[in-house]
């Protein structure tokens, strides 16, 4: 049976939690509390397991445990920063607060994190009947100066965003999550002769009516995926996570939320076709169909 | 899980490089955990590690990427697998040694912050590196789940072959740091003699490094090219404790419901497992609340139990990979290591010991398992048939 989207939420600021043990969590494990929550909102699954996606972990306690280290040496680090600088972290805080006695686990895959923890997330289903998919980025001054440094454009932005999966019944079926390397510098993306083959067979093979939702990382790559899918294309603008916008490296499943989002508002069979990048030549394609 | 045979094993560690150096220490349970010599502890103690021979990985780029390559490497014996597969890591803290050097040298001051921060921070470029230098076309997973990072990408890996075919290439690494000493002294878990798993004077973890790989693939695939069979995949479970950040449950709910879905997965019972290589840190906490859950998973009829800790040190992302070629390497050499550190076992755990020295014993299946902070607990199944 196709998987189907049971529950979708996203945010870009921490919200106010009900529980009170959430209040002293860091940035990431909050931002990535409030997505899970709207996702999970009117459903009580009995067999629920849960995926996180994070490009960076927690950057911002790894800056503190150091910084603790430099101020005071290494006898001194601290070890709430310690453990809270662990990239399964938000998952282990999630599994706490939302009583989650399944599979957890936690995928780091650069600017595919959400996508590649959506594609473990499906595969799952054969383990559990529902399965939660988040994704969380914080900014600090790490990641966007790392990003600088790069010499890319980026806008870096945080955010959170999550997919509940099940076996159905549901208008939204995710028909396809895949993803692809291609030999590339760890600084660069796929190239426009890399990336184009798979994103216009993806397109090609949905026939009318489909959406695009493009990475659009920098200005350059974004040209390449115009490029590639020609004039005619409906591509969704303006998307999360995209230079348009601001980019962060967990931004895949927040497209794939607005996506969602959007198809459920269409009359009509419609379908949107991800597309997703990473720095190494990494990408994705995905595939949310909406049923009429 | 059917079907999922290990066609190539790859190992680096602080005993050595390559199976022959690993199934050499295992029957000798001699421990290589020393002072660390890697970086300065400043004003730490020189607490005792496992660490990799530098000879071993000469210095070329960041030491994470020299151990995964060295250990792919050795997986793959020279072949690149060819169509669709899939490469999935396991690693706690990637290419962390390279970018706290970076920080450590520049404190974080605005405007000096180079390339190499974001590039070796990121877990992800791990898997882009084995993509580029060993010529392969796969997705790529990396998994962080702390100390069960690498057993849930074998566990991940073995279960997509299982399901689509295809090969895949699944391990784990981690290289010693700063942040996990600092950070494991912080949380008062490392011990200052070599660590002692099981033992009623255990006083906490040693930490070690490496990395390993298996090259999975149908068995049909690889009986058809003639490949050796060392072994197959049978099951993989996975469960949280929901319960503390850093603290198994007292119970092991987790860790129990972790190993039922691994031998569930197998279709085996209890009494079918022979050898369990268990998590056994060494921590006080870690190893009572193991023992409760093994206990609770196979009763009185307890499979012959070891911690290779002693051996390789606790190498956190790795340690669920470096123990798995560990129990492949017990089934195809029907040799069962014993417990490195153990001599007074803790009278409060009751399972049942390998004896000193080991044992030679023709071996069907074995369990590893691996938990992680975050209440993570992963338990594979590796058997002798599919």
């Amino acid at each position: 049976m196709t998987p189907t989207v049971q529950g979708l939420g996203a945010v870009d600021a921490p919200g106010a939690d009900p529980d009170p043990r959430a209040h002293r969590l860091p940035r990431l494990e909050r931002l990535a509390l409030g997505a899970a929550r709207e996702a999970l909102a009117g459903h009580s699954p009995e067999s629920l397991g849960l995926v996180v996606g994070t490009g960076y972990g927690g950057l911002a306690m790894t800056e503190a445990f150091l910084r603790s280290v430099v101020d005071r040496g290494m006898a001194f680090g601290s070890a709430t920063a310690f453990h809270q600088s662990v990239p399964h972290s938000a998952a282990g805080y999630l599994s706490m607060l939302l009583g989650i006695r399944g599979p957890v686990l936690t995928i780091s895959q650069r600017e595919l994190s959400g996508e590649s923890a959506l594609r473990v997330g499906l595969a799952l289903l054969d383990r559990v009947e529902q399965v939660l998919v988040v994704a969380a980025e914080e900014q600090t001054s790490l990641l966007e100066a790392g990003y600088q440094a790069f010499g890319s454009v980026f806008r870096v932005a945080e955010g959170a965003a999550a997919v509940l999966l099940g076996p159905g019944p549901g208008r939204l079926r995710v028909e396809r999550c895949d993803l692809f390397s291609h030999p590339a510098s760890p600084r660069r993306f796929a190239s426009p002769a890399q990336l184009g083959p798979r994103l216009v067979e993806s397109v090609a093979t949905k026939g009318a009516n489909v959406l695009v939702s493009i990475a659009a990382p920098t200005p350059a790559v974004e040209r390449a995926e115009r490029a590639a899918l020609g004039p005619e294309a409906r591509i969704l603008e303006d998307q999360p996570g995209t230079t348009r916008v601001a980019f962060h490296p967990s931004a895949g499943l927040a497209r794939f939320v607005l996506a969602a989002r959007h198809l459920l508002t269409t009359s009509g069979e419609s379908v949107c076709v991800l597309h997703g990048l990473a720095l190494g030549g990494g990408q994705s394609i995905t595939v949310v169909r909406h049923d009429a | 899980m059917r079907g999922v045979a290990v066609t190539g094993l790859g190992i680096v560690s602080a005993l050595g490089s390559g199976l022959g150096a690993h199934l050499v220490a295992m029957r000798e349970g001699r421990t290589p955990l020393r002072p660390v010599t890697l970086f300065p502890p400043g004003d730490l103690a020189s607490f005792p590690v496992g660490e990799v021979d530098p000879a071993l990985i000469p210095r070329r780029s960041p030491r994470c990427i020299r151990l995964t390559l060295h250990a792919a490497r050795q997986a793959l014996g020279g072949r690149a697998p060819g169509g669709p597969g899939v490469i999935a890591l396991g690693t706690t803290t990637g290419g962390i040694l390279d970018s706290e050097q970076h920080y450590l040298k520049h404190r974080g001051a605005i405007g000096a912050e180079d390339r190499g921060l974001l590039l070796h921070h990121a877990m992800g470029t791990l898997t882009g590196v084995l993509v580029r230098a060993l010529g392969l076309s796969a997705e790529e997973h990396t998994f962080s789940t702390a100390c069960s990072s690498s057993a849930n990408a074998i566990g991940f890996g073995a279960s997509v072959v299982a399901r689509q075919g295809g090969w895949a290439l699944v391990g784990g690494v981690d290289s010693l740091a700063r942040i996990t000493y600092a950070g494991f002294h912080s949380l008062k878990l490392l011990s200052s003699v070599p660590c002692r798993p099981f033992d009623r004077r255990r006083r906490g973890l040693s930490l070690g490094e490496g990395a390993a790989f298996l090259l999975l693939e149908p068995e049909a695939d690889a009986r058809q090219r003639g490949a050796p069979i060392l072994g197959f995949v049978t099951g993989w479970g996975c469960a949280s404790d929901a319960h503390h950040a850093t603290a198994p449950h007292p119970r092991g709910d987790g860790a129990v419901a972790a190993m039922q879905s691994a031998l569930a997965d197998a279709g085996i019972r209890p009494s079918n497992v022979d050898y369990v290589n268990a998590h056994g840190t060494a921590t006080p906490a870690n190893d009572v609340a193991e023992g409760i859950a093994l206990q609770r998973v196979f009763g009185d009829d307890c499979p012959l139990i070891s911690s290779t800790k002693g051996l390789t040190g606790h190498t956190l992302g790795a340690a669920g990979a470096i123990e798995s070629v560990l129990c492949v390497l017990a089934l195809s050499s029907g040799f069962v290591p014993a417990t490195t550190g153990l001599e007074e076992p803790d009278p409060e755990i009751r399972v049942r010991h390998v004896p000193p020295g080991g044992l030679a014993r023709p071996l069907s299946a074995v369990v590893s398992n691996s938990f992680g902070f975050g209440g993570n607990n992963t338990a594979l199944v590796f058997s002798s048939s599919a």
